[in-house]
């Protein structure tokens, strides 16, 4: 647990410091010239990724009329009648205990 | 009067913005007119609330044509609370709007090291949006806990690494909240199933909204 805990921190630090290289953050900075690349390169594609912007990604349960319905820019009446909902479900999700990539991150 | 603006923001995708921006204006929507507006291309909320066999207890809206700030308060201010959920991205019109015209910025995170590198940049775009916006106050809102998890148990303790306070409220990880969508729902209105849920979106509501 309090590895974890060191460890969690420890990476939240270092990736803050590849964030600002000329912040305070010795241990990082130090390094030497290739690793200061890494940090530079892998720096970049967070403040440049516009992501999921263009392409709405979740098709499985938008139908092409949903297209014309967002154009309204409506409100929403709630009117259908969703099927699946009678199926019980445990309040729960079963926890994936505590270690660090537990096969069960994603149950359902 | 003035509409009180709360934005569910984060660039990280699946942090839980839609789940917490819904649940908290069904909630608000108790207290007074609440209008929940989906600022994301995805439009999941705006899916979200035509789920339902009845009205969604909040008013859901999408924005349409040209708006900032201003014209956002300006437009809903009939509303006493309006929550915007924002797409995953801080480098967008909708977000850097919604930062601007909130009274409150709220940030779901999840109990994991990829979403907290992902959210470091948070800090610097909260302290950039004070600058327009002085009024700005934001919190780092714990999602998808679990208690008997390391990750969960470690969370608090990193994000001291961060220049934004956490909630005490915190949302564990149930099927309800993912039931709810389904249903159209909020966890509200879940009953039984959904108390333990609905008791935490009131803290978070308690916490920070309308302490
Ligand atoms: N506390 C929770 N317990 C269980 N499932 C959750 C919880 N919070 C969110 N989820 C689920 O996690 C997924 C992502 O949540 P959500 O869509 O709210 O995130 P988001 O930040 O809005 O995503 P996006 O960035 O794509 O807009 C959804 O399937 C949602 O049902
Ligand atoms: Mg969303």
């Amino acid at each position: 647990m309090t590895n974890t805990k060191d460890k969690l921190s420890a990476s939240v630090r270092q990736a803050k410091a590849a964030q600002n290289p000329d912040a305070d953050a010795p241990a990082a900075v130090a390094a030497a010239k290739p690793a200061d690349k890494v940090a530079a390169t892998a720096a970049k594609p967070r403040t440049a990724a516009p992501r999921k912007e263009a392409a709405p990604k979740k098709p499985a349960t938008r139908k092409p009329a949903d297209a014309a319905q967002k154009k309204k820019a409506s409100e929403s009446t709630g009117t259908r009648k969703a099927s699946a909902a009678q199926k019980p479900q445990p309040d729960e999700i079963p926890e994936s205990g505590s270690a660090l990539f537990p096969k069960r991150v994603w149950p359902d | 009067m003035a509409t009180h603006v709360t934005a569910v923001v984060n660039q990280k995708g699946g942090a839980g913005k839609t789940t917490l921006a819904m649940n908290l204006g069904a909630g608000l929507s108790r207290r007074g007119d609440t209008v929940v507006i989906d600022l994301d291309p995805q439009g999941s909320s705006r899916q979200w609330a035509t789920l339902g066999n009845a009205p969604f207890p909040a008013t859901v809206k999408q924005m349409s044509g040209k708006w900032d700030a201003r014209s956002l308060q300006k437009g809903f201010q009939a509303y006493r609370y309006t929550v915007l959920d924002c797409p995953p991205s801080l480098d967008s019109h909708a977000s850097l709007q919604a930062l601007r015209a909130c009274d409150i910025a709220l940030i779901p995170i999840l109990p994991s090291p990829v979403d907290l590198w992902a959210s470091l940049r948070l800090p610097q775009e909260i302290a950039e949006a004070r600058k327009v916006n002085p009024k700005l106050k934001a919190f780092l809102v714990l999602n998808q806990m679990e208690p008997r998890s390391a990750l969960s148990a470690s969370m608090r303790e990193a994000l001291e690494e961060f220049d934004i306070p956490v909630l005490g409220a915190a949302m564990r990880r149930r099927a309800v909240y993912r039931g709810a969508a389904l249903d159209g729902v909020s966890v509200y209105q879940l009953g039984g199933r959904g108390a333990q849920a609905a008791a935490e979106i009131e803290a978070v509501i308690n916490e920070v909204i309308t302490p």
